[in-house]
């Protein structure tokens, strides 16, 4: 019994330290000791222009750098497994864990250096005589888009070449012989065997994406303002600590259902096979 | 064949999205003027200069690399154990003690910081430091678990019998050979750990007091005043770093310990 | 009282699963036991439990007039000779060997002296200084048998310290562990599940079966004269024919099977009426093509050449199949198909009594 007690400061520290904490305030923003139930703050958030529209913007968003993010990160997976040398792979590999392991602020300035007034895209357009003056291209959804696909592209690829790996090799090589083509292959085999890492890159990408703060507030600013932004100013420049509460819970909850949702696809994914 | 050239071209367009900016930033930090821009107009190492002398940037990277390392330490001190125990015994309640460890992975660092800064800080329980201790630790001590276990569940346990029947107590046998033989699966733990904390945006943001604050945070602080090629000199660094750790990482354990 | 006592052993897994029930064992000073089973039947238990990595829910172990039961495994005195080897990866072939005496906080030279001799009589010399990783199979369990011998346990644990080697290497690893054994007095208990190799290197071997013993003698007792259906079964056994006891003749009796009687050896006492089994091995019966005593008619199903003898398959009266191991010349005319007779001379022909399954 005396071995199991040293479980006791670990499970304390994370109980009284983090989710005591967080599950105040999720109580505080539905039950108030003096004033009951308050339920304000939420039908707040539903109905102001301002969170409804970062809201649904942080969904879309999210949802369209997933695509593209499986849509590159698949191809680029399928290359990266299908290598005959392990050291280049592994070397391709270490390429993509990089930026994931590069502080977000100055992975996410590079990209000013790209969109700016004075960036890589904006004089290449002007030399090449596409545009006479620099266009506005940071600050914009685009920018965000980009910033977001860099960040979470290697999630994306890193889940794939796993789910890629544990393919026995002989299964595209018997659909092969059995006459399928390219892109059977590619949807009939391939695709099914797997829709797990499928579902869980794409699940890491997107709840990262509705929750990461950096990328929007750099490269979105104020213009584009997303759910984390707006967590941040509520608490930053209007001090309205109980909107903030509520788009904290709010984001938490987004990721719960996701994860669920994604659990029940990936089950039912396996199940049919 | 035609499938291949496919390929290829999505694992470049991969590689542009990932590392292209890289690239862009490195050389818009040698732009004389002081103005963000690429090309470059010409080359100069003032910006480093400049970057690596100011106060504000030395003070928080220090700071910032003091909580990474205490942190660090704090998890592999509260993971280790856990890893251990959850990895050798089954008991009632250890599906609990998993959840509990796995938590600070599914909440969402802004919903944690949010809630560290009006629980601990606003209220005076902790000051701005602990707080952002204790929010490090937490945040990054499931890598620590996950990492650990990993390594454990490739050690036989009979090795541990062999240790105990020679005689040795069962702290002992954990000291003598069961750390050393997970110590690669420990110091990856730490290597990663460390630069989660390092790199830590969503939890720092809430939690800075007078004088108090990551490089992470100061640098997007002075962004918001500063348009010039100083912090392209300062995220040079910082990528080159990371580059450095990521390379050697890979070289001495291989990258699959990093993930 | 004997050096190791094993009285009323039960050990039971997560409080209702019980492996073990009301073991009873006793081992004398220097002597080699070996527990026998099949996989499942509580040798590898009663091994662990000895080791005390597992408590048993009652019971007592007694070494040498010491009660051992609630002696955690670091405070009993006992080597312990694991299947996967169990080297610690880290540490080179010396460390291994000097890990135990080192917990005894041994001085260092005699640390050098006795790792020394260890390292000889496993025959290891000039490999001190190899990783586990960096030797072959052989020479990792040799390390392992120097690691749990250099430390004088009181008792040797060996938990089927050959089954990861190849077959060649396991039987000259097996008369080394014998030489060892003999050379050191060590008091070893051995488990296993082959029974050739219990055979060879025991004095004694307790066969066990769903947690009890079921048998313990001698290897030849064991081996020639099993007392319980399944330790004959065990021991290579084949049951031809079932029957009654009709008749006893000293350590004979006459059986009545369904086809005619025949007189089998007794290796327990039976009672006239009592039901039995017949049990032979396949080298001690032969082939006729006549009628007569001790002779059962059957019905070659297959003949299968395997170099030195010829084994055939046969279809004996109740039913079941036997095998039979005869010399090439001696059935050259026949083949699948034919119908002869099988005798079973007395001395072979066990009668046990049926009970159990």
């Amino acid at each position: 019994m005396k071995k199991y007690l040293v479980l006791l400061p670990t499970v304390l520290f994370l109980l009284v330290f983090f989710l005591v904490p967080i599950l105040s305030i999720i109580v505080e923003s539905i039950y108030q000791p003096q004033k009951g139930w308050v339920a304000g703050k939420y039908l707040q958030f539903f109905t102001q222009r301002i969170s409804r529209v970062a809201y649904t913007r942080s969904l879309l968003m999210s949802l369209l750098v997933t695509v593209v993010s499986l849509a590159i990160g698949y191809p680029s997976a399928l290359a990266i497994v299908s290598l005959k040398s392990d050291s280049l792979k592994s070397f391709l590999m270490t390429l993509v864990v990089f930026p994931l392991m590069t502080n977000s602020v100055a992975r996410t300035f590079s990209w000013l250096a790209v969109l700016g007034r004075e960036g890589l895209i904006n004089n290449l357009l002007i030399s090449l005589k596409l545009t006479d003056s620099p266009r506005r291209l940071l600050y914009t959804p685009g920018a965000v888009f980009f910033g977001l696909l860099q960040l979470f592209l290697p999630l994306m690829i890193i889940s794939l070449v796993s789910a890629l790996e544990n393919l026995p090799k002989e299964v595209p090589l018997a659909a092969k012989s059995l006459g399928a083509n390219a892109f059977k292959l590619f949807t009939r085999v391939y695709i099914p065997l797997t829709v797990e890492g499928i579902v869980a890159g794409s699940t890491l990408v997107f709840t990262g994406c509705i929750t990461a703060y950096v990328t929007p507030a750099v490269l979105g600013g104020s213009r584009v303002t997303m759910l984390s932004t707006l967590l941040y100013q509520k608490t930053s420049v209007t001090l309205d600590w109980g909107m903030a509460t509520v788009i904290a819970v709010v984001m938490f909850a987004t990721t719960l259902v996701v994860n669920y949702l994604s659990r029940k696809i990936s089950s039912l994914g396996v199940s049919r096979q | 064949m035609k499938i291949n050239r496919w390929l290829i071209f999505a694992l470049f367009i991969a590689f542009a999205i990932l590392l292209g900016p890289f690239i862009v930033i490195l050389f818009a930090s040698f732009e004389p003027s002081s103005t963000l821009r690429f090309p470059p107009t010409g080359f100069t190492l003032s910006w480093f200069k400049k970057v690596i002398s100011m106060p504000m940037f030395q003070k928080s990277f220090i700071f910032s690399l003091q909580l990474a390392l205490y942190s660090s330490f704090l998890a592999l001190l509260l993971g280790v154990p856990v890893a251990y125990i959850t990895a050798r015994y089954s008991f009632r309640g250890k599906r609990f003690v998993e959840l509990v460890t796995t938590l600070p992975v599914i909440i969402p660092g802004m919903v944690a910081g949010l809630a560290l800064l009006k629980f601990f800080v606003l209220l005076n329980v902790f000051s701005v430091k602990t707080t952002l201790l204790i929010g490090h630790t937490a945040i990054v001590l499931p890598y620590v678990v996950r990492s650990t276990l990993a390594s454990l569940t490739n050690l036989p346990v009979s090795i541990e019998e062999a240790a105990q029947s020679l005689g040795a107590h069962p702290f002992k046998s954990f000291v003598l050979v069961v750390l050393p033989n997970i110590r690669v699966g420990i110091i990856s733990a730490f290597i990663m750990t460390f630069i989660t904390s390092f790199n830590n945006v969503p939890i720092s943001l809430f939690l800075t007091g007078p004088g108090i604050s990551t490089l992470p945070i100061v640098m997007m602080t002075y962004m918001e005043y500063y348009y010039n090629p100083s912090i392209a000199a300062l995220s040079t660094l910082l990528i080159g770093a990371t580059l450095g750790v990521v390379l050697l990482v890979q070289k001495i354990f291989g990258i699959s310990k990093l993930l | 009282m004997a050096f190791l006592e094993i009285i009323d052993l039960s050990v039971a897994y997560q409080s209702n699963f019980v492996v073990l029930r009301n073991l009873n064992l006793s081992v004398e000073k220097g002597s080699f036991l070996s527990l026998l089973g099949p996989s499942g039947c509580g040798k590898t238990t009663t091994l662990r439990t000895l080791a005390g990595f597992l408590s048993p829910i009652n019971g007592k172990i007694i070494i040498d007039g010491k009660d051992y039961t609630r002696i955690p495994p670091h405070k009993r005195n006992m080597g312990i000779v694991f299947q996967s080897y169990a080297l610690f990866p880290h540490l080179n072939v010396f460390e291994n060997i000097a890990f135990g005496l080192k917990m005894r906080k041994i001085n260092k030279s005699e640390i050098n002296q006795k790792v020394k001799k260890a390292i000889d009589l496993v025959g290891l010399t000039g490999l001190e200084n190899r990783l586990p990783s960096q030797l072959s199979g052989g020479q990792q369990q040799r390390v392992g048998i120097a690691r749990a011998i250099v430390i004088e346990p009181d008792v040797l644990l060996m938990d089927e310290p050959l089954s990861n080697l190849d077959a060649n290497l396991r039987v000259e690893m097996r008369n080394e562990i014998r030489r060892i054994q003999q050379r050191l007095g060590i008091t070893t208990i051995y488990v296993t599940h082959d029974q050739s190799e219990a055979v060879a290197l025991s004095d004694q071997i307790a066969v066990m079966n769903s947690g009890k013993i079921v048998q313990l003698g001698s290897p030849n007792q064991v081996f020639s004269n099993p007392q319980k259906r399944f330790v004959a079964n065990f021991m290579g056994f084949q049951e031809i024919a079932s029957g009654v006891v009709e008749e006893l003749q000293n350590e004979f009796a006459v059986v009545r099977t369904t086809e005619k009687s025949l007189r089998a050896r007794m290796t327990t006492q039976l009672n006239t009426g009592e039901k039995v089994v017949l049990c032979a091995r396949a080298r001690r019966m032969n082939i006729d093509r006549r009628d007569g005593e001790n002779k059962l008619p059957t019905q070659i199903i297959s003949k299968i050449f395997q170099g030195e003898n010829i084994s055939l398959i046969l279809k004996m009266p109740n039913g079941n199949s036997a095998s039979v191991e005869v010399e090439p010349s001696q059935v050259e005319d026949l083949s699948e198909g034919d119908r002869v007779f099988v005798h079973i001379p007395q001395d072979h022909l066990l009668a046990i009594r049926e009970e159990e399954e």
